[in-house]
């Protein structure tokens, strides 16, 4: 059955094509979730009330970009996590690094067959880029995590975040240069093709 | 680099620049090496961050019926008669505060007792006329004896049924003087509770399909 099937079935209110637009949407949903949150106990239950949510409401859905249309939901989903957590800060249970950062599981990689120290890099890359991610302010993190790392178009990122045109375009160009900033502090992690040169961080 | 520069040059690394801005944009990259140096600024971070590692699912997030408590698809026809229903019985409600509204005043301004001089004006005209040999009897029934310049207006037998009848008008008056007659709140009623049941049959009908 093609998504478009499926989605007309999940309309009908039939849970197992719902379940088959979950499997295939689920990694994005919640690597998004735990691009914006940068936290992946909180990233679960953001994708899984976007699931939930996005079951409730998909009698709402008109059409156009479903994969648009289910981000939003997550984005929503960890707006909403984001306050939950400023409003009741807690102490995450995992084991953490001396300086605070959850120690990473190779099974989040995505190359298996990594040496140990190649994992060790990507995983000390990957946490420089989500501290960076984090200092943003979350709109402007969300609107940089849909079109950077989950790849959607403007259009797409205008459904997903909620926002105009103009300020996807607005936020964007200014995410990007704060991130270009404080990847600055970060260039010996970054592989040597995607090093910014001095003039370029000017 | 001022900001619009900044949001065009993103776009621009985007694609979504116009046929017009795409043309101005170029031109200037050829001659400000600034401009060119942020390009490529913008584009070096757009690359790491597409190159960040995909977080997969820990776990898979599918849906079960216990977690959802999917609620059965309605017909159009439930909303109706929900709506109805509520309608209906807010009118009701407020049918009751207007009457209620009304029969205030209406008992505040009801004749006063028969000798107390609630009697009607024309009707009080004729009673100073009346034969002073009647009025005792007609002020025996009194609780408080009646002085004797309102004892002399105190109605003829004749006069008094007339005044009795208008004595007793408030109770009758209250009913027929309101503004919703009760036909209309029985009306009311009904169509509230008939839609309500209506909306409750078509919901149990629903989950009773949705179920096999």
């Amino acid at each position: 059955m093609d998504e478009a099937a499926l989605i007309r079935s999940a309309q009908g209110g039939n849970l197992d094509s719902f379940n088959a637009l979950v499997l295939s949407y689920q990694d994005h949903v919640f690597n998004t979730a735990f691009r914006i949150l940068g936290d992946a106990a909180l990233a679960d239950d953001a994708t899984q009330e976007a699931f939930l949510s996005a079951f409730r409401s998909l009698r709402t859905f008109r059409g156009g970009s479903f994969r648009a249309w289910l981000l939003r939901t997550v984005t929503n989903a960890s707006y909403d996590e984001l306050r939950r957590q400023k409003r009741r800060p807690t102490t995450p249970l995992e084991p953490q690094t001396g300086d605070g950062d959850d120690l990473e599981s190779a099974r989040w990689l995505a190359d298996q067959t990594a040496s140990p120290e190649q994992l060790t890099e990507a995983a000390e890359l990957d946490r420089a880029i989500q501290r960076c991610l984090n200092d943003l302010p979350t709109d402007f993190r969300a609107v940089v995590v849909l079109a950077d790392v989950q790849g959607l178009d403007y259009v797409e990122v205008a459904v997903a975040a909620g926002v105009p045109l103009g300020t996807v375009k607005s936020r964007l160009a200014r995410a990007r240069l704060r991130l270009r900033e404080c990847l600055q502090g970060f260039r010996e992690l970054l592989p040597s093709a995607f090093r910014l040169s001095a003039d370029e961080t000017a | 680099m001022i900001p619009r520069d900044l949001e065009e040059l993103s776009a621009y690394l985007d694609g979504q620049l116009g046929p017009a801005e795409l043309a101005r944009m170029e031109s200037r990259l050829q001659h400000e090496p600034d401009l060119e140096s942020a390009l490529g600024g913008l584009r070096s971070t757009r690359a790491v961050l597409r190159g960040m590692v995909v977080r997969k699912a820990p776990r898979n997030f599918t849906l079960t019926h216990a977690l959802v408590r999917p609620r059965p698809p309605l017909p159009a026809s439930y909303g109706l008669f929900r709506f109805s229903g509520v309608a209906a019985a807010a009118l009701l409600a407020l049918t009751y505060v207007l009457n209620s509204l009304s029969a205030a005043p209406a008992t505040m301004s009801a004749p006063a007792p028969f000798g107390m001089g609630g009697g009607a004006p024309e009707v009080l005209a004729e009673e100073a006329t009346a034969p002073a040999d009647l009025q005792a009897p007609m002020t025996a029934p009194l609780a408080t004896p009646l002085p004797a310049d309102m004892a002399q207006m105190a109605p003829t037998p004749e006069q008094k049924a007339p005044a009795a009848e208008r004595a007793t008008g408030p109770e009758w008056g209250s009913a027929a003087t309101s503004p919703i007659p009760i036909a209309w709140q029985v009306a009311l009623a009904l169509l509230t509770f008939g839609s309500i049941a209506a909306a409750l049959a078509i919901r149990y009908l629903a989950a009773a399909r949705w179920r096999k």
